[in-house]
């Protein structure tokens, strides 16, 4: 058992560090009250604007003034993707590339 | 051969469940798990279903699955219960495969079923010793699959006690739950729904509540397993049972989900077979079980209706339509399972690159020269061209 022991921590630092790069990306929406709240307001006026469902946006990075967000239009096959940059204070989007 | 005559007709069965389920079409939390789509549960089996989607019966396919699963998991219980003789053996199959929890949800592409399983394997664990890294691993599956996994953490606290120290215990218990809450804070989405789950059916009473969970419970084991079992647990008094049944009905009476009915099967198969003595009178209990089981599901798949996202794309199928579908009113994720068009809430800007419009509450007003009404119930609406 004691043998066994390293492989599930190893597993566990694995499955750690894959969720560590997201979490630093999002960390302002847990850190900073304000920006949680633009980063809300930003993506339901995206999602109402766009026709598109919030469970499709994932966040790709966040700064005071700047929300990069990735949509998936989950579907059978493959998915329809669109990128967005949002101006955090003005709520302007310019879309960007998807594979950013 | 009678094995496999025997594997074979379970798995009949299994299909015959997996068939009924089909016929009120995808609803949408299964949407959710059969398109990955990222809430309310963590992605270990998601995004498994999800590599499948591309097939055209991948929603039947994962029916017969998870039917499949739970259905021929009778015979982990047949190994639980080596020690009994032979008619005990076949009761305790009896009240597995009549009972509400698989005759209702067997056939569901649901995360509570699985579950369920998952407990009913920490059970099979706890019984067999199973060395703790392993328990660790199905742990980290477990939680992985379906948050409400955690309501059985007592059962594989006592598996793990069985090798290790409470330290190393803990070690185990805790390092995937700490993992599972890092993952939660990664998905703000998971977050936001918990929330939103969490303010529904809050003027519900304290009677109210134990009626629904009292309904949930006799609706899991088909009554007849229900009593066997919460007496076997209460008389066992294993404190991994108890903990976990009050932690299951606890959840179940503040979520109050009629898919959580199942997540009580495998604590009373814990608890039939803690105190066996139960295990009178084989035959008459099989039957009453059977009879209530198939009162139960009689009830439910005479009730079902296709949902309006399949008759709509049914509808639609022939024709030659380009574009978004823009759908006005509030829809589920089923939309998206059945649509090969592009699903959009209604605005009249996105019109120029949509084909259907489909409107779930009254249509809004714009331009309809180019577009013609296929469909009053609910209203859809299909540009002209594509109708020619």
């Amino acid at each position: 058992m004691k043998r066994r022991l390293p492989l599930f921590g190893v597993v566990s630092i694995l499955i750690l560090l894959a969720l560590l790069p997201q979490l630093f990306a999002e960390r302002l929406l847990y850190l900073d009250p304000l920006t949680r709240g633009r980063v809300q307001e930003a993506l339901r006026r995206t999602a109402n604007e766009e026709g598109l469902l919030l469970s499709g946006f994932a966040i790709s990075s966040i700064t005071d003034d700047r929300l990069v967000v990735h949509h998936r239009a989950h579907a059978r096959g493959a998915d329809a993707r669109r990128c967005f940059t949002i101006d955090l204070s003005s709520f302007s989007r310019t879309p960007c590339d998807v594979s950013s | 051969m009678r094995r496999v005559l025997l594997i074979l007709g379970l798995e009949a069965y299994a299909a015959l469940l997996a068939f009924l389920q089909a016929l009120g079409g995808v609803r949408t939390d299964e949407a959710k798990y059969l398109l990955n789509i990222p809430y309310p549960h963590p992605p270990a089996v998601r995004w498994i279903l999800s590599q499948l989607d591309a097939l055209p019966f991948q929603e039947m396919l994962v029916r017969i699955l998870f039917a499949t699963l739970m259905v021929q998991a009778v015979w982990v219980l047949w190994d639980m219960a080596r020690d009994f003789p032979r008619p005990k053996r076949f009761l305790l199959a009896g009240l597995w495969l009549f009972s509400g929890g698989v005759l209702l949800q067997a056939g569901t592409v649901m995360m509570a079923p699985l579950t369920a399983l998952e407990a009913l394997i920490f059970l099979w664990m706890l019984q067999k010793k199973i060395p703790s890294v392993w328990v660790g691993f199905f742990w980290l599956f477990s939680l992985f699959t379906a948050y409400q996994a955690v309501l059985f953490f007592p059962l594989v606290f006592a598996c793990l006690r069985q090798h290790c120290s409470i330290r190393r215990s803990m070690y185990y218990l805790l390092v995937p739950v700490v993992l599972l809450a890092l993952y939660t804070f990664t998905n703000p989405l998971i977050l936001s729904s918990v929330v939103t789950h969490s303010n529904r059916d809050l003027e519900s009473s304290l009677l109210d509540r134990l009626l629904a969970t009292g309904r949930l419970w006799t609706v899991g084991g088909s009554a007849i397993l229900s009593m066997l079992g919460t007496w076997g647990i209460l008389r066992s008094r294993r404190w991994e049972l108890v903990a976990s049944f009050l932690l299951v009905a606890a959840y179940i009476a503040f979520s109050r989900y009629d898919y959580y009915a199942v997540l009580f099967l495998p604590l009373f198969i814990g608890g039939v077979l803690a105190w066996p003595k139960l295990l009178l009178s084989p035959r008459m209990a099989t039957v009453l079980t059977a009879i209530i089981g198939i009162h139960l599901a009689y009830s439910l798949f005479t009730n079902q209706h296709l949902s309006s996202a399949r008759t709509t794309v049914q509808l639609l199928d022939g024709m030659n339509v380009q574009g978004a579908l823009l759908i006005e009113g509030s829809f589920g994720h089923e939309w998206q399972y059945e649509s090969p068009w592009e699903i959009r809430r209604f605005s009249e800007h996105l019109l120029e690159d949509a084909g259907v419009v489909v409107c779930l509450q009254t249509c809004p007003e714009w331009d309809k020269r180019t577009w013609r009404v296929i469909l009053f119930e609910p209203e859809v609406w299909v540009r002209s061209k594509w109708l020619s």
